[in-house]
């Protein structure tokens, strides 16, 4: 690629940074090209006796060595929210808005740690492949068992607007689109929408295994060449936190009315703290999160991996700091209706500081970094609504076909949802999106982590409890207005009742769920309510591969760890 | 049922290596969330403020104790396999049973 590039540079001159950056544009559009063609490849070459070798390819399985393992584990978790919605965060908002995923993908592996070899081993002995499933195996409550399925559905739909954003803010900066009418403002979007939908089709379906390389390769050139070469070329670190602490001292956040923050003072400790905590417990609630730890070779697989993932948030807090480089750097994030925003600002940096080849190799590793994730998140959630909801509810003798028809509709439908939630909702915190579907999807920890030890908490219970964090989580976060346009849903933080500080609202909306369920189940106990029939047997969750009815789950496409 | 395995219960554990287990693993979550701990800007570190690269030297301790943790409870809770065959529970407890332990 390297080589065509100078020739390609050659017919076009450098485009200024507002119009078409033609030769970014191909690079772009080269590399999406090649990614797509060697996903289709990939499924149109796999046959179904060697399906279980690309499983093990995908796995990084045993023909893989410790780095090879390491190398492909980690390009996963380096989406559009680390590349897009972090940085931008950062940028415009600072430390509290942005700086806390530092903290939340470190703590994030201690707390799977505890969790997830027991979710392995109950999972792979019973043959459930999503949360529900085991929620429904646990409980013997289908209405718990729907609640759970219908969280993931929803709460998958504003991450995948996310990855939308990502994908949106790298085609603007390339110059797609342009101003005018609302359909010719939102081109760039409903591109994004329109790629993605076919590659889910095409490729996402089949093989992300096999185009893995290729992302990640392109994700690491990228992050270490920034991360290395940027810094130095504005004037050193030193002087990328002076101009950081410059802007974020003398400017507000114009949404909600608070000071900008560089550190953040005492009354900023509880929201920093929660944001951290409540992401990093929200993560692995996710149908695509539970797909990609449930294709793990054995029980304790995850547990190792946990001990050497942290290692990439190293990398995400550098590529969150880029947001501050380019406050040194001066870059101007203006979209192509001539207003400032946030999300283009490591885009437009990249573009102003980089080559025009080199800076469509970054678009192309932020664009496929973003398509992966959402192609994969989609069929996740769709193999959700159709196991746990069309199958269980509304067609329990449907045939495979119909069943893989279902799948694919929904896959669509998530994705027009996440269509909607970019539209309707400010787009200008993309990273309150990954928040929002958190709020959601959190309500679910009870349901599933409580029930990996205990069955103390009555199943009516944990509904009750859901519901009510749920009603909360929702209007608490519908009521965060944008003081600047009076939008709803603007942010995630608000004030904790009994604590009066601000915190992330799935932690309160956790804290009230747990307390409801912990309540209702003393007086339904009580009241001698009937208990489910649990399917389980204590052994279960110390089960591990080679032991009977432990076998390889059919989990369908995935990475080999969760998107962040 | 010849798949019923003949043990009901949770593989025998030491109790004391998992609570060590749990402890190390306690420690980064924390650390990091005792934000008022940090949230300074002095001692910088080439050019990095302290709120910065103690968060960053946290994702290295991190690792050392998950991988600590991950060694304790493999040797707390060695695999004993399930027998697959016969027909009842050895220890013929039926009863649910709430199970405190990982």
């Amino acid at each position: 690629m390297t080589a065509s590039a100078p020739a390609v540079a050659a017919l076009a001159p450098s485009a200024d940074t507002g119009g078409v950056n033609g030769v970014a544009l191909t690079v772009l559009i080269f590399f999406f090209v090649v990614v797509a063609a060697a996903g289709f490849w990939a499924a149109r070459w796999r046959r179904p006796t060697s399906m279980e070798s690309l499983e093990e390819w995908g796995l990084g399985g045993r023909s893989f060595g410790t780095w090879i393992t390491w190398f492909l584990l980690g390009g996963d978790l380096y989406t559009a929210y680390t590349f897009v919605a972090v940085p931008a965060a950062m940028w415009a908002f600072g430390a509290v808005n942005g700086f806390f995923a530092v903290p939340y993908t470190i703590i994030l592996y201690p707390i799977i740690f505890i969790f997830m070899s027991r979710l392995w081993s109950v999972s792979h002995r019973h043959g459930y492949v999503t949360p529900a499933d085991f929620v429904h195996g646990r409980s013997g409550s289908r209405g718990l068992s729907l609640a759970v399925a219908v969280t993931g559905f929803l709460a998958t739909m504003p991450y995948i607007a996310l990855q939308l954003v990502g994908i949106q803010a790298v085609l603007e900066v390339a110059g797609v689109g342009g101003g005018g009418n609302w359909v010719a403002k939102d081109l760039p979007l409903f591109i994004a929408f329109l790629v993605l939908a076919l590659y889910t089709y095409t490729s996402g379906l089949r093989a992300p295994a096999i185009i893995a390389f290729v992302k990640d390769i392109l994700i690491y050139i990228v992050i270490i060449v920034a991360v290395i070469y940027l810094p130095s070329k504005v004037g050193g670190w030193g002087h990328v936190f002076d101009a950081a602490e410059e802007k974020m001292k003398t400017t507000t956040n114009a949404a909600t009315g608070n000071p900008n923050v560089f550190i953040p003072g005492p009354k900023a400790y509880w929201a920093y703290a929660t944001l951290a905590l409540g992401s990093a417990m929200a993560l692995f609630m996710y149908p695509h999160s539970v797909t990609a730890t449930l294709s793990a070779k054995s029980r304790n697989t995850i547990r190792k991996n946990a001990s050497i993932l942290p290692a990439y948030s190293f990398l995400l807090g550098l590529l969150a700091l880029l947001g501050w480089v380019a406050i040194a750097a001066g870059t101007k994030p203006v979209g192509l209706d001539g207003k400032v925003n946030g999300q283009l600002v490591i885009p437009q940096l990249f573009e102003d500081m980089f080559p025009a080849w080199f800076a469509g190799v970054a678009f192309a590793a932020i664009a496929i970094g973003a398509l992966v994730p959402a192609a994969i998140m989609s069929i996740a959630a769709a193999n959700t609504f159709t196991r746990n909801i069309y199958k269980a509810w509304i067609k329990p003798e449907a045939t495979v076909q119909q069943e893989a028809k279902v799948s694919k509709i929904t896959s669509l439908v998530v994705k027009g949802f996440a269509l909607i939630f970019v539209l309707t909702l400010d787009k200008s915190n993309a990273i309150n999106f990954q928040l929002l579907g958190g709020i959601w999807i959190l309500q679910t920890f009870p349901s599933l982590v409580f029930y990996l030890y205990t069955r103390w908490f009555h199943r009516w219970a944990l509904l009750a409890g859901w519901a009510v964090g749920m009603v909360y989580g929702t209007l608490a976060a519908y009521n965060v207005t944008n003081k600047a346009t009076g939008a709803p849903f603007a942010g995630s933080v608000a004030n904790i009742p009994v604590i009066g500080q601000l915190g992330y609202i799935a932690v309160t909306a956790f804290a009230a769920n747990v307390i409801v369920a912990a309540v209702l189940t003393l007086v339904l106990r009580a009241a001698k309510a009937p208990e489910g029939k649990d399917e389980t047997i204590p052994a279960d969750y110390f089960a591990d591969a080679g032991d009977p009815r432990v076998e390889k789950l059919a989990v369908g496409p995935h990475e080999t760890t969760p998107s962040a | 049922m010849s798949t019923t395995p003949h043990r009901h219960e949770a593989p025998p554990a030491n109790k004391g290596l998992l609570a060590l287990a749990g402890v190390l693993l306690a420690i980064p979550i924390v650390a990091l969330l005792l934000v008022g701990t940090y949230a300074k800007d002095e001692p910088r570190l080439g050019g990095f403020p302290f709120f910065i690269w103690y968060q960053f030297l946290w994702v290295i301790i991190c690792s050392a104790l998950t991988y600590s943790a991950y060694r304790i409870v493999l040797k707390a809770r060695p695999h004993v396999p399930m027998n697959p065959e016969g027909d009842a529970y050895l220890d013929a407890d039926d009863a649910p049973r709430e199970d405190g332990t990982r």
